[in-house]
């Protein structure tokens, strides 16, 4: 990133000064673009059915991009309607208690007056099992600006046996629930915070805790992987695909940070294998890659991969295989303070 | 299989051509009497027998024609006619100089003669008369060979005010540019604003569009060959020129009169000079000491002796450079320690090719041209910094980028008359590259650190062999058929080709022709370029085991005609099929830092040009100048790009307009305007914004314990290059004065850039206006410009 900043320091220095004199900005129109509906949905085999869906707002608009709560969501198989699906808040609409199989083609359409109706179907895949889990804490030691500093992580190795012949995507991820017993004074309130990209990100709490309650918090931490099969690191997992491993049994390699897999008392840590469906690959991918890089003036824009005919989003598939563990730590101590916390 | 295919078409061609050779032969070579600089596609005709022919690109002619009464009649634009008469009983090898027209007299300045238009039968060709090109209105008072080209029709400029050119829908890779003879790899100064091609040592310009004769090959698109001086014999002379950045001279003459000249044409900015207290005081304000600045420079030499009348050396180098330096001291104490920072930073590229070149003629019927040459393209980006600390060193570090590609060959060519109804011509050439595409080092000064990226070399072979007769049947059809076959070995791969060149003409009238060509091309380089600016990061690759190499077949059909010897109009259809295009993949960059370039790369894209030309055209007279109107379309399509389908290609413009106005007040005063034209450039641009899955409404936040991205919407792009950015058009103005002086000429040149100050597109980005809402933005450079240059010529 700095020899970006660099060069475009340079470039921007040479045209300055070619065209100091004659340079100006001017403001210019951009036709409205039509309005889409976005549904955005992952179904799996051992879930509700459930998608998201909202509008476009077009790009130069300051509003809020915005549900669509009064929407018709049709749930369909082959063909057939099987029912339509209920707003639940926040744009979510679910089935009343339908789970798809694995292999069976659903689509959904969403209706909306003053909007093109869209489709979109999907299938969830069959589940790759997880054939064994082999994990490690790694602490390693390195060194910046005279400082040494220690990381410590958890290190897993996930062998899977991947379908021959057929093609297979794949999403890594992991779930903890962590417990602990808070031994605070009542009278303060609890604030977490999480710093990113150079800020700090607080979330207050709603409670106020008493003397020795028992925490349980839920985290999907995220996990890293340089594992050579890696196409992708989401925010949701680490992606990749069977184009290199086609019918094969590998062992992929990924790790966290210690913290988020360890807990005063004790986690629970689910490391899902999830099958997913290629629109559902595509989507994460794409979507991965236009993060990345929508601030960068120069990388080519990242089209973000729909399969929503009339509109934009996605409609995927997965079913996943579960392995969990349990961590403990022996010992209170200083390890347990990952996260800050302050107090009023 | 294919060596006998070659084989029996180049025998064929001799069998065919020796049913002609039971005449005399009449050859030599044409020349300008004031500087004996050879003159490229003069006339010579019989009138007697009525046959003639012209000159090639070295100024040889062979005409064998009946023995018995010869009516000579000699002609090239710009130059008295030559008219002779004698008896020819022999063979008879003669150089002819032709006599330069006073200005006054001068009633034509252009190589484009409306009559040549119809009968040759090259079509899709243009012919730039150096005069023109100073002529016409110049840019910051530099007159610039690639921006002429660009007011050409079918030929579409790059972003405003840059030297690239698109031809036909095609990439800037498409183009080869030659410089007598050796490939220049990137023809840009100052960002693209400037080409490298110093018009004061230039004697001749041809851009090749479509109906590539067999002799060209290598890219898909167009062939802009650029004949160097070669030096006046006769006489010492200079010019020179002084301008708002920039001022050349060139100096030329006989080292030995008649036999040995040379030519010295030396260019530089002066921006850097100019801007130096400037920043100087800047930097000092913001307590930094240090200079940043821009220059850029070239040079052309060439040395010509003429052994004898066949046999001719030549010598000609060419050294272009553009630099930008950032260099910075910084001063400070903190906690009574005491830091003193150095860095050096910038970047530089450049060409440096050489030719030498021999002109032999076997009897007076085979003439022969044999070249060596050489051409380095380097590109290099670097960013040292160290740090002292109480006055010693701490640890310092050192980065660099480089990309380059590096060509030692050889060419060799024949050109055989045997008759005035043939030209054949045949040869090949070889070139052994080096590609460079990328790379990093970062190093530091305590050799704790030494990491280096991509730094293999690609070494490459690239060879062709062509054969072409030019030729006369009956008195209405002539064409021009040819083989060009092409090999590259890269990385135990090996690609070959054949490819079959025709052009036809056929004259409906003595005014009115009707012309087809068929061509198909083969490139076995490509260039990554990220940016519609002319960035020299654009990186010049191979093809390879996994990138195969470009290729195209273009048909071509047009009409030309001649009104009065006065006007001449022609209009051609094209549709030209690309196949196997790369790509930047979506997301990458050229920033990508350690991802080599192969990675970040689509390959096997699929294209399709097509288009209208028209052209209206006037070289006579005081009045002067030309029309000219390209429709077109160009698409692509790549499997991982746009979903799939097919996008308009970044080079696409419906219409694209020049006008070109040229006006001689008087023979002390010359005007002329341009305006121009262009549908606005077809970009990818988000339209709308929408929500992720698992979106919070609430507070416009990913609802997901783990989330790294808070601002998280995503764009939605109606597809890629779905968005049209505004039309580009401008008008120029340029006035010329000249004035004859006791030592020479010299010329006063006022010039208004953008007279309507019309702000066109450079780049587009979002932004807010003073009222906090969203805004789409464009920045405009080069608003109204006036220039002003002084130059000379003695």
């Amino acid at each position: 990133m700095k020899k970006q900043n660099n060069f475009l320091s340079l470039l921007i220095g040479v045209l300055a000064i070619l065209a100091s004199s004659c340079e100006s900005v001017l403001f210019i129109e951009l036709e409205e673009s039509d309005k889409l509906i976005v549904m955005n949905g992952a179904l799996s085999n051992d879930s509700t059915v459930m998608v998201q869906v909202s509008r476009t707002r077009h790009i130069l608009d300051n509003a809020n991009i915005a549900p669509l709560e009064d929407a018709k969501v049709s749930l369909y198989r082959a063909g057939s309607l099987l029912e339509q699906l209920d707003h639940m808040g926040n744009g979510f609409f679910r089935a009343t208690a339908f789970h798809p199989a694995v292999g069976e083609e659903l689509s959904i359409e969403v209706e909306q007056a003053g909007y093109p109706s869209v489709s979109a179907r999907c299938v969830v895949p069959e589940t790759v099992g997880i054939e064994a889990v082999d994990t490690a804490t790694m602490i390693q030691e390195y060194s910046e600006y005279n400082y040494t500093f220690t990381q410590e992580s958890f290190q897993m190795d996930v062998s899977l046996i991947d379908p021959p012949g057929v093609e297979n995507y794949y999403l890594l991820n992991l779930e903890v629930d962590k417990s602990y017993t808070s031994w605070r004074d009542t009278s303060y309130q609890f604030i977490d915070s999480l710093y990113h990209n150079g800020e700090w990100h607080y979330f207050v709490s709603d409670t106020t805790y008493a003397l020795s309650d028992t925490f349980r918090y839920k985290d999907q931490p995220h996990i890293g992987s340089s594992d050579l099969i890696v196409e992708s690191i989401t925010s949701q997992g680490i992606l990749f695909s069977d184009q290199l491993i086609d019918g094969k049994e590998y062992s992929i390699r990924a790790y966290t940070n210690l913290q988020s897999v360890r807990s005063a008392d004790s986690a629970v840590v689910d490391i899902r294998l999830n099958s997913i469906s290629e629109s559902y690959y595509k989507y994460l991918k794409t979507r991965q890659k236009h993060y990345e890089t929508k601030e960068d003036p120069f990388a080519v824009p990242v089209i973000v991969y729909t399969n929503v005919e009339g509109g934009t989003g996605f409609l995927g598939g997965y079913s996943s295989d579960v392995h969990t563990i349990t961590t403990f730590v022996s010992e209170f101590g200083d390890d347990y303070w990952y996260y800050e916390y302050e107090y009023k | 299989m294919f060596r006998r295919q070659i084989l029996t078409g180049i025998l064929s061609i001799f069998l065919f051509a020796s049913l002609f050779g039971q005449q005399y032969t009449f050859s030599g070579y044409i020349e300008d009497q004031a500087t004996g600089e050879k003159l490229i596609a003069a006339t010579v005709y019989d009138r007697a027998s009525g046959k003639g022919t012209s000159t090639n690109e070295y100024g040889f002619f062979s005409l064998t024609i009946p023995s018995g009464e010869v009516q000579l009649l000699i002609s090239y634009v710009g130059y008295r006619t030559h008219t002779d008469s004698f008896n020819l009983v022999a063979d008879l090898s003669m150089n002819i100089s032709l006599v330069p027209m006073l200005e006054l007299e001068e009633v034509v300045v252009s190589t484009n003669r409306p009559r040549d238009i119809v009968e040759d039968v090259q079509m899709s060709a243009l012919h730039i008369p150096i005069k023109e090109i100073k002529s016409i209105p110049m840019f910051m008072g530099e007159a610039d060979v690639i921006k002429t080209i660009q007011l050409m029709p079918g030929v579409q400029s790059g972003t405003e005010g840059t030297s690239g050119i698109y031809v036909r829908g095609g990439g800037p890779d498409q183009n080869l540019f030659l410089l007598d003879g050796v490939p220049i790899y990137n023809a840009n100064h100052l960002f693209g604003f400037f080409s490298v091609f110093n018009p004061d040592a230039i004697s001749n310009i041809t851009m090749t569009k479509g109906g590539f004769p067999a002799h060209y090959g290598g890219r898909l698109s167009s062939v802009v060959d650029i004949r160097l001086k070669e030096g006046n014999m006769k006489e010492f002379h200079g010019a020179g020129s002084v301008g708002l950045i920039a001022s050349k001279l060139t100096l030329e003459g006989p080292i030995i009169k008649d036999k040995t000249s040379f030519i010295v044409s030396a260019r530089r900015t002066y921006l850097d000079v100019l801007a130096r207290p400037i920043i100087k005081a800047v930097n000092k304000q913001n307590g930094i000491e240090g200079l940043t600045g821009y220059y850029f420079y070239d040079l052309n030499a060439k040395i010509n002796h003429k052994f004898s009348n066949k046999d001719r050396v030549y010598l000609s180098i060419y050294h272009g450079r553009d630099r930008l330096f950032i260099n910075e001291e910084e001063k400070w104490i903190d906690n009574d320690t005491s830091y003193h920072r150095k860095s050096e930073s910038g970047l530089f590229w450049g060409n440096l090719t050489t030719a030498l070149r021999w002109n032999h003629l076997y009897g007076n019927k085979l003439f022969s041209n044999v070249s060596l040459i050489y051409s380095n393209y380097k590109f290099d980006t670097f960013d040292d910094t160290q740090t002292l600390v109480n006055g010693k060193y701490d640890v310092g570090y050192a980065y660099d980028y480089f990309s380059g590609i590096v060509d030692y060959g050889g060419v060799i060519d024949f050109d055989y008359r045997p008759a005035p109804s043939h030209t054949i011509r045949f040869g090949g050439k070889y070139l052994y590259h080096t590609f460079s595409p990328g790379i990093e080092t970062l190093e530091s000064t305590d050799d704790t650190l030494s990491l280096q990226f991509n730094a293999d070399p690609i070494y490459a072979h690239e060879y062709y062999v062509y054969a072409e007769d030019n030729f006369q049947l009956g008195s209405r059809i002539r064409a021009n058929i040819g083989l060009h076959y092409s090999g590259f070995f890269v990385k135990d791969e090996f690609y070959h080709s054949l490819q079959p060149r025709f052009t036809g003409r056929l004259l409906i009238t003595p005014n009115f022709s009707f012309k087809a060509a068929f061509s198909r091309m083969d490139q076995y380089i490509h260039l990554l370029t990220n940016a519609t600016i002319g960035l020299p990061t654009d990186i010049w690759v191979p093809a390879t085991d996994l990138t195969k190499p470009q290729s195209s077949y273009q048909y071509a059909a047009g009409l030309a005609y001649n009104l009065n010897d006065s006007w001449y109009f022609t209009l051609e259809g094209y549709y030209k099929t690309m196949n196997n295009l790369i790509d930047y993949a979506e997301g990458s960059s050229f920033f990508e830092y350690g991802v080599n370039w192969e990675d970040k790369i689509e390959r096997k894209g699929k294209g399709a040009s097509y288009g209208l030309e028209f052209l209206a055209r006037k070289d006579v007279g005081k009045l002067r100048g030309w029309v000219g109107y390209t429709l077109s379309r160009a698409e692509v399509q790549f499997e991982n790009l746009n979903n799939g389908e097919i996008y308009p290609y970044t080079y696409d413009r419906r219409h694209d307009i020049s006008i070109v106005v040229m006006y001689r007040v008087s023979d002390r005063t010359d005007i002329s305007a341009t305006w121009v034209y262009g549908t606005g450039k077809a970009r990818t641009l988000a339209v709308s914004r929408y929500a992720p899955d698992n979106y919070s409404f609430d507070d416009g936040n990913y609802n997901h314990y783990a989330t790294y991205y808070y601002n998280s919407e995503i764009e939605y792009f109606q597809g890629k290059n779905s968005y049209r950015e505004p039309a580009y058009h401008r008008l120029d103005f340029g006035i010329n004065r000249h004035k004859e002086k006791k030592w020479g000429t010299q010329t006063w040149s006022f010039g208004l850039y953008n007279a309507y100050n019309r702000q066109n597109p450079f780049y587009l980005y979002f932004g807010y206006d003073n009222y906090g809402n969203r805004a789409l933005k464009q920045m405009s450079i080069f608003m109204m410009i006036p220039s002003i240059s002084y130059s000379f010529e003695f």
